[in-house]
């Protein structure tokens, strides 16, 4: 590589590499701005030290926002839909697992809570990790909003077992939802190895560095990629 | 608990469906009527055809073909004031109150109209008024046992007008056991079926009923019990949710602070 | 005229790219990523390639770049990459530094002058 690149070389250096386009960072923000007031008012039926807010006419107030705001958390997919839907289907794809997923799985405590770089394969331009919160918010928001619906312009027609049981896999997702976002807020915020998610959601461009580390079936391409991992795993070993 | 607390005694086999008891409750409790509902005639004589948020007791006709012919059994509806209220439980904002002896009360000013309570009654009893579907804002509505008489030493306004001395408020153990006096007269008359319904369902109901069929004939659930479902929504999905959601928190605090001292940023790319 | 192949994964570029070069009555054709860009390249010839960087993955354009540079076949067919990736000529100690035989470089959202002009250049 280095004598042709001196030969005849134009030297290819990436620094930012776009990874979200505007309309997708929009919903990811009007996403999470809908989903947090969702949360906390519906908490008030939940949660008993809130039980004043849920009362007459407050809990009127948290009925109206959490009304209005689900307005928004149910377009806000659809919107992206018709917006962008090339992009949306190649999403719902991205997030479909793969046998290589397992490793991720395997390497997970080791990489994210030991620091232990080399023993993550690599990944592609969404991690398993990532995969997870994919479909598990892609999961969540289907249940929420076909129970959502159903309590809403069912409230006093629909027999009283079918709504029970709305109201019951309404909580059930609203538990499984928070536990994913207080994870993803974390990794998000607090994680030192995450940091570039956080700059691609907001500004849409992750470091080239990052990438080549963290998403390296996207950056060098699957063949290359693993070629880079095994001879890494290979330096590791020998040095032992 | 069981020494203070009171029932409404519904005997049945006097019972003459006269519905002074549906027009006192609507008197006292400020009800509407026919301006409300709007019922028509359809070919009974039971009117309002069901409970509703405007409507707290009412007689229901039950046709009846015995060994003597055709016969109407006169039920009495309304809350049944049980004795482990599933709708007390379910409620979220504690406007449903069991009151030491054991008169299940509303503060409308608290509901919010959510409407679990509608979801766990093993009678239905609960009705929402729904004034809009689109804003969902809603109001329960159900006997209380005439909250404000009986607060003040007066006995319910149905107990008060029925002229065919078939209501009696007091004392449960007392209402027991003159209901049980009265079953034991009526099966020497030879109604064998005749039982008092409510001794011990539901933790025991706070109406009880002389019946002199089943309660089947009736339309009464022989064996009601406290849904399995809202136990299990109320013992195990909230508490496990609260665990799940507390302990994910704390566990990312923890890996918080564990990760900082195992992973460095200026050895991050 | 010049046959000219464009390679690149977003079809809007491609439908832009087009309307371009046909109206100076260029013949366009198209592949949507590498592979079928060297089959395509291979079979029809193109006088000139348009050479998106970024595909299905980020450095995917040059080792298409270094496979036709290996090819004997391909490898005096003019190149211009096109990428929207911000990039630095000058080596430092950053992350890839990649090589590529000498191209010509497009920066995305293209200006339709500068491609003509660049395209005007490279078919000599």
């Amino acid at each position: 590589m280095n004598e042709q690149a001196q030969a005849t070389g134009h030297i290819f250096q990436i620094r930012w590499i776009p990874k979200y386009t505007f309309v997708e960072r929009l919903l990811h923000w009007v996403h999470t701005a809908s989903f947090v007031p969702l949360v906390a008012t519906g908490l008030v039926l939940y949660l008993d030290f809130l039980k004043p807010l849920a009362q007459g006419e407050a809990g009127e107030w948290m009925r109206l926002v959490h009304r209005l705001t689900a307005i928004l958390f149910v377009g806000e997919p659809v919107i992206y839909g018709i917006l962008q839907p090339r992009r949306l289907w190649m999403h719902i794809k991205e997030f479909s697992f793969e046998r290589d997923d397992l490793g991720w799985m395997k390497s997970a405590f080791g990489y994210y809570v030991l620091g232990r770089h080399t023993d993550m394969p690599p990944q592609g331009r969404f991690n398993t990790g990532e995969k997870i919160n994919g479909m598990v918010m892609i999961l969540t928001w289907a249940l929420f909003v076909g129970t959502g619906l159903v309590m809403w312009f069912g409230k006093g027609l629909v027999p009283a077992d079918i709504f029970r049981l709305m109201v019951m896999v309404h909580d059930l997702t609203m538990i499984a939802a928070v536990c994913m976002f207080i994870v993803h807020l974390y990794l998000a915020l607090a994680h030192p190895l995450m940091w570039a998610a956080l700059v691609s959601m907001r500004f849409g461009y992750t470091s080239a560095s990052y990438a080549a580390e963290h998403h390296a079936k996207w950056y060098y391409g699957p063949k290359r990629a693993q070629e880079l991992y095994e001879a890494k795993k290979k330096a590791a070993s020998s040095k032992h | 608990m069981v020494m203070l607390r009171k029932a409404m005694l519904i005997d049945e086999s006097r019972c003459t469906a006269c519905r002074g008891c549906q027009v006192a409750c609507k008197q006292w409790n400020d009800l509407e009527g026919w301006g409300y509902s709007h019922t028509k005639n359809t070919g009974s004589y039971e009117n309002p055809p069901r409970l509703s948020p405007q409507t707290w007791t009412r007689i229901k006709f039950n046709e009846y073909e015995g060994s003597e012919g055709f016969r109407w059994l006169f039920l009495k509806e309304g809350c049944m004031h049980c004795g482990d209220p599933a709708c007390v439980h379910s409620c979220p904002t504690a406007a449903l109150k069991q009151n030491p002896d054991g008169r299940i009360t509303l503060e409308p000013d608290l509901c919010n109209g959510c409407g679990y309570c509608t979801q766990f009654c093993p009678f239905d009893v609960p009705k929402l008024e729904v004034s809009s579907l689109l804003t969902g804002r809603a109001k329960v509505s159900k006997c209380n046992f005439c909250q404000d008489r009986t607060d003040n030493s007066l006995i319910p306004a149905c107990v008060k007008t029925c002229p065919a001395g078939a209501l009696f408020w007091g004392d449960r153990d007392k209402m027991i056991a003159a209901g049980k006096k009265r079953i034991e007269a009526l099966q020497a008359r030879g109604f064998r079926q005749a039982n008092l319904y409510g001794e011990n369902l539901v933790g025991g109901l706070g109406r009880l009923y002389v019946l002199i069929e089943k309660p089947q004939a009736y339309g009464l659930p022989a064996y009601p019990k406290y849904p399995y479902f809202a136990t299990l929504w109320q013992n195990l999905v909230h508490p496990l949710g609260k665990v799940a959601m507390g302990g994910t928190l704390l566990g990312v605090l923890a890996a918080w602070i564990i990760i900082r001292r195992n992973i460095k940023m200026e050895d991050v790319e | 005229m010049a046959k000219i192949l464009v390679v690149d994964d977003d079809r809007d570029f491609i439908k832009i790219t087009r309307m371009i070069l046909q109206s100076q009555h260029y013949e366009v054709i198209t592949a949507a990523n590498g592979e079928e860009g060297l089959e395509v390249m291979r079979r029809e010839k193109p006088d000139l390639v348009i050479l998106d960087v970024m595909m299905s993955y980020i450095l995917e354009g040059l080792d298409t770049r270094r496979q036709m540079a290996a090819d004997p076949n391909l490898k005096n067919i003019p190149v211009i990459m096109s990428t929207s990736l911000t990039g630095e000529r000058v080596q430092r100690n950053l992350p890839s530094d990649e090589y590529v035989p000498d191209s010509a470089w497009l920066h995305k959202p293209i200006d339709p002058d500068k491609l003509l002009e660049q395209v005007k250049k490279a078919l000599g």
